[in-house]
């Protein structure tokens, strides 16, 4: 095959039903080719218009770039009926006892990383990338929000050595349903770069399992908006659903187009819920936080 | 009686015999050549050899063990049976036992069934080292997803088959780390059966795999064993892509061996009919069911194997011989049923097995005595493959071929020299193959972003891939000067390497509820529609449902006394045309075609008289898919003069289709069933009497192609088998059974043959240069 044949190929492919505007016209197009530029003209929906990433920084790394946006909120934060200072007074006991792992009796949630992610898909193996990073840790009376996002697929070795280092500092990773999803696909990704980091490794704390077992029985399911409903207060307002983000990514890396405003904003509102969820979860005697809340 | 006697016996012309012996052939016995143990090899290593009974290597075992011990890709040629699997243990066990988890291997087996097999070895071995720690492991489907994780990150010898190795490992190389990095060797083993286009992919899918190497630092060396192909070394280096040594000078001992070719007897003079080949040998195996010696016959189809069995348990409960002495093989049985098989034949409880290409492999079964081809297997490489299941080491045994009525085999009978000559099938492959090659490109590209002017394996144009993948399919984005996956598809699920695992149909009996069987989709539309009798271990079963959306068919047994065999219409459209030749009488054309299989009906038919006692009709959609082939138009002057177009001088054009398609697999060396040639009377888009032969695989593998280049040498292999046969008006040997012209039908195909190579050949320039391939 010195030269593939493209238009063989793109009947093999079938590129014509959904295949992008052809970028360079084809000297060899005939009469076919340019009916059905026509007629995807015709029916193309209109163009969209470009969004915008919401402020942020732009910081040179030895590695390349790396966009980041850092929020601050103080501990006295509310989300939902929840507040954020009950993180701050956990109970190792009880907390152990609930993730089953008796490590967890010493935790000191200065030392937990709250992390989740966005990916290009459910499908998992290496070609499965997390182009968006929300972590949250406390610094003072604050909680520090911080998002990473994936403006060019250059940008990518920066960004997660910028994760493993923030393990490194903050080595218990809380989550939800991370323990089998996300830290799987962030150790995936750190191969490929050939990038070392404790995520397989470091204990993990899921939140997920510890809904299980608290209010596994009252709640409706376990997914994370049922649990922000019931136990957080929390009814989110046009919400982008987080089954949409991966479509929302890969229009926006190609034109810019996919809506990766409301996947960030969706990312921060599920970060926000770790803390308060494991404040809710782990929390001391005083701190246990209003009762299964009404439904919306 | 022994095999002597039994040679002689076939021999011995006979008025009540099964047939005549045409031909007899006879290999002589070779005596082993031994050499020792090389020095670098582990003293364990050495220990538990000896401890087997294992002293000196066999020449070939030595010259390649000591080969990859030094690093050196290579191939190991040789027969059935010689211990190639020996020759690359023991540079991989050495390396193991000396190194740990930093010598790790990869094995590849075409099959489940021989990665198992070879892991009970290669473990009894370990373990006789007394190195127990090491981790020994198949990875396929069957693996327990409870025990993956430990084998990911602790196998240091890992046994899979490429399909696993494309949809599974590769994708997910970040888990399988280890591995990679201490990746040593890499063996594939069965390498001649990686051909056409199954080779095609697996030689991408190894590109794939050495990238991810590269990856992770590794250079692991390749280690190909494949039976006595024509062309192992060109064949192992277009897979590996590396200088690769051949190693085919076979140290291992043989007894003496007869070939029979034995020609059933003719039932009709004038028809040139005769006995068929299944009668025969169920006259064979009744001789042999008598006898000590333990037999296997080689169908050429399922249902053939089934009808075959049921005839044989039938000879021996004639004869009050135990009927579970006789078993059937095949693809579609479950793995247990194959198990105990293979078992069976190894301790000698079964004696006779009548099998399909499915132990044509290394499978374990020990060695038999007689093996019999029910009709030629089509390649020379398949009849020694299945001709090595007997007579192993030094003990004397016998292969019989059955002759069928067709070409192939009648000329068999009559140039038995032909598979004996030194020449042997080319295994051949298109890694470039631009559907395959941009396939496997995305796979690779999600597994690993591509650099701008990265070269994929020896590819040429994978920029030209890449840059398609990016902008017209768009999975791809480049940035950063490198392609990246962009997309939610895992790639390698919609990539199938063989037709075979793309989807599969159950057979599940309506009484007890369990599965008995397999299919594969496209012969399901054949085999299990409602109304068909499935043939199993002998039994018949009526198909009473076949739920073709759900791929589900429901089976209840019965006793018939009929099989049945379904009728299919096939129709090929021009989708386009390449390339064209005008040849005056004829133009042949290349392109690419839509061909879609249609079963309608299917007859039942007797067992033993082959009565059609009844038919019925079938209600299923067809099989379709895209293809390339290659067309040859007649001209209107030689219609004309050969009034082609009545009725009965066309159906002669059947009889030509039908001689070429028997006679393609000898000039392109492929399977027989991978061409298929259709006679048209009027084709529609050519308005003309058209022979279309065309790539059985969807999306063609480049056989039309090469049937374009070198069709004229089959047309004139084509009119001299014509010419030689000695039949009046065309036989099964020829043209086939006299029809629509009765006794010039043979005349009329002899001309169509000769007035196709007697035109002239008018070749404009610009045309012959692109012929010049």
């Amino acid at each position: 095959m010195v030269a593939p044949d493209r238009d063989k190929l793109r009947r093999a492919f079938r590129v014509d039903r959904q295949a992008p505007p052809v970028v360079a016209p084809n000297p060899r197009g005939d009469g076919m080719r340019a009916f059905l530029q026509r007629r995807r003209e015709q029916f193309a929906a209109p163009p969209r218009a470009v969004v915008e990433l919401p402020s942020g920084t732009e910081e040179q790394t030895a590695h390349g770039a790396l966009w980041r946006r850092e929020l601050r909120y103080p501990l006295r934060h509310v989300h939902g009926t929840a507040p954020l200072a009950a993180v701050g007074r956990l109970d190792g006991a009880r907390l152990a006892a609930l993730a089953k792992e008796p490590g967890f009796a010493a935790l000191d949630a200065r030392r937990c990383l709250f992390l989740d992610t966005e990916t290009t898909g459910l499908a998992g193996g290496a070609g499965t990338v997390v182009f968006a990073y929300g972590l949250a840790f406390l610094c003072g009376d604050e909680l520090v929000l911080e998002q990473l996002f994936l403006r060019d697929f250059g940008e990518e070795p920066a960004m997660l050595r910028h994760v493993a280092a923030r393990l490194r500092t903050y080595p218990v990773p809380v989550t939800f349903v991370g323990k089998s999803y996300d830290r799987h696909r962030i150790a995936a990704r750190m191969a490929v770069h050939k990038i070392r980091s404790s995520v397989l490794t470091a204990p993990h704390l899921d939140l997920y399992h510890l809904v299980r077992r608290t209010h596994g029985k009252q709640l409706p399911d376990t997914r994370l908006k049922t649990v922000e409903a019931h136990l957080l207060g929390l009814h989110r307002n046009d919400d982008l659903p987080g089954s949409e983000a991966p479509a929302a990514f890969l229009d926006w890396i190609r034109d810019r187009t996919g809506p990766v405003d409301r996947v960030l904003e969706h990312n921060r509102l599920d970060v926000l819920s770790l803390v308060a969820l494991l404040g809710l979860l782990g929390g001391g005697a005083q701190a246990a936080g209003p009762g299964p809340a009404a439904a919306p | 009686m022994d095999l002597s006697a039994f040679v002689r016996r076939l021999r011995e012309p006979q008025d009540d015999g099964v047939g005549t012996v045409d031909a007899w052939h006879r290999t002589e016995p070779r005596p082993a050549r031994l050499q020792p143990f090389p020095d670098w090899l582990h003293g364990d290593l050495r220990a538990a050899l000896h401890a087997r009974g294992i002293h000196e290597l066999y020449s070939h075992q030595r010259q390649a063990a000591d080969l990859l011990h030094e690093r050196r890709h290579c191939v190991v040629a040789t027969s059935t049976a010689s211990g190639k699997s020996l020759c690359y243990h023991l540079p991989v066990l050495d390396a193991l036992l000396r190194d740990g988890l930093d010598a790790r291997a990869l094995y590849l087996y075409p099959t489940k069934a021989l990665a198992r097999d070879q892991m009970a070895d290669v473990e009894t071995l370990l373990r006789a080292c007394g190195h127990e720690d090491l981790t020994v492991a198949v990875y396929d489907g069957d693996t327990p997803p409870s025990v993956r994780q430990a084998l990911r990150e602790r196998g240091t010898l890992v046994l899979t088959n490429p399909h696993m190795l494309h949809q599974g490992i590769l994708p997910n190389h970040t888990k399988w780390q280890g591995l990679f990095t201490g990746l040593r060797y890499v063996v594939v083993d069965e390498l001649h059966t990686l051909s056409g286009i199954y080779g095609s992919h697996v030689a991408n899918v190894l590109r794939r795999l050495q990238r991810i190497c590269r990856h992770y630092g590794s250079d692991p060396v390749f280690c190909g064993a494949s039976a006595t192909i024509g062309n192992a070394g060109e064949h192992a280096r277009r897979l590996f892509e590396r200088p690769v040594q051949v190693v085919d000078e076979d140290g291992s001992p043989a007894g003496r061996k007869h070939f029979l070719f034995l020609n059933p007897k003719v039932v009709s003079t004038v028809s040139g009919m005769r006995v068929p080949a299944s009668e025969a040998a169920r006259q064979l195996g009744g001789m042999l069911l008598q006898s000590d010696l333990q037999t296997i016959f080689f169908a050429r189809s399922r249902n053939q194997t089934e009808v075959l069995l049921k005839y044989l348990r039938d000879e021996a409960k004639a004869r009050h011989i135990d009927q579970e002495r006789v078993a059937g093989y095949r693809g579609g049985y479950l793995p247990n049923l194959r198990r105990s098989i293979e078992k069976g034949l190894r301790s000698g409880t079964i004696r006779t097995v009548v099998s399909t290409n499915a132990l044509e492999l290394g499978v374990d079964i020990g060695s038999l005595d007689v093996c019999v081809l029910v009709g030629y297997p089509g390649t020379v490489s398949s009849t020694f493959q299945r001709a090595g299941r007997v007579g192993r080491r030094t003990q004397e045994s016998a292969v019989v071929l059955v002759a069928r009525s067709s070409a192939m085999d009648q000329f068999l009978v009559q140039q038995p020299g032909y598979l004996f000559d030194a020449r042997r099938d080319q295994v051949s492959i298109d890694p470039d193959n631009a559907i395959i090659l941009t396939n496997h490109v995305r796979c690779a590209a999600f597994e690993l972003p591509f650099d701008a002017d990265e070269a994929f394996g020896q590819a040429p144009g994978t920029r030209e891939v890449l840059e398609f993948l990016t902008h017209d399919v768009g999975v791809l984005v480049h940035q950063g000067g490198r392609y990246h996956y962009a997309d939610r598809t895992y790639p390698a699920e919609g990539v199938s390497l063989t037709a075979a695992d793309m989807d599969n149909v159950t057979i599940q009996d309506v009484e007890s509820k369990t599965i008995l069987a397999e299919i594969d989709r496209p012969s399901a539309i054949t085999e299990v529609y409602q109304g068909a009798i499935y043939g199993h271990q002998g039994d018949t079963w009526l198909v009473e449902r076949f739920d073709y959306d759900d791929r589900r068919a429901f089976v209840r047994r019965i006793d018939a006394d009929y099989y049945t065999e379904a009728d299919t219409e096939t129709e090929v459209k021009i989708l386009q045309l390449d390339e064209r030749q005008s040849h005056g009488s004829y133009t042949a054309h290349r392109g690419e075609v839509h061909v879609s299989t249609l079963a309608k009906a299917f007859k039942k038919i007797k067992f033993y008289t082959r009565e059609n006692v009844g038919i019925g009709e079938i209600h299923l959609p067809p099989e379709e898919f895209d293809t390339e082939a290659c067309a040859l138009v007649l001209q209107p002057e030689l219609v004309a003069r050969l009034g082609l177009k009545k009725g009965g001088e066309a159906s002669c054009l059947q009889g030509v289709g039908e001689l070429l398609q028997g006679l393609v697999p000898l000039f392109v060396h492929v399977d027989p069933g991978d061409v298929k040639v259709l006679a048209e009377a009027l084709q529609p888009h050519f308005e003309a009497p058209t022979l279309i032969l065309y790539d059985r695989v969807p999306n063609g593998v480049g056989l039309a192609e090469r049937i374009f280049r070198v069709h004229r040498d089959i047309l004139g292999a084509a009119l001299a088998l014509v010419q030689r046969c000695a039949c009046r008006s065309g036989c099964p040997s020829c043209i086939g059974p006299s029809a629509g012209l009765g006794g010039r039908s043979k005349g009329v195909a002899r001309a169509i043959l000769q007035g196709m190579l007697d035109g002239a050949a008018v070749v404009p320039p610009g045309e012959q240069s692109e012929a010049a391939w």
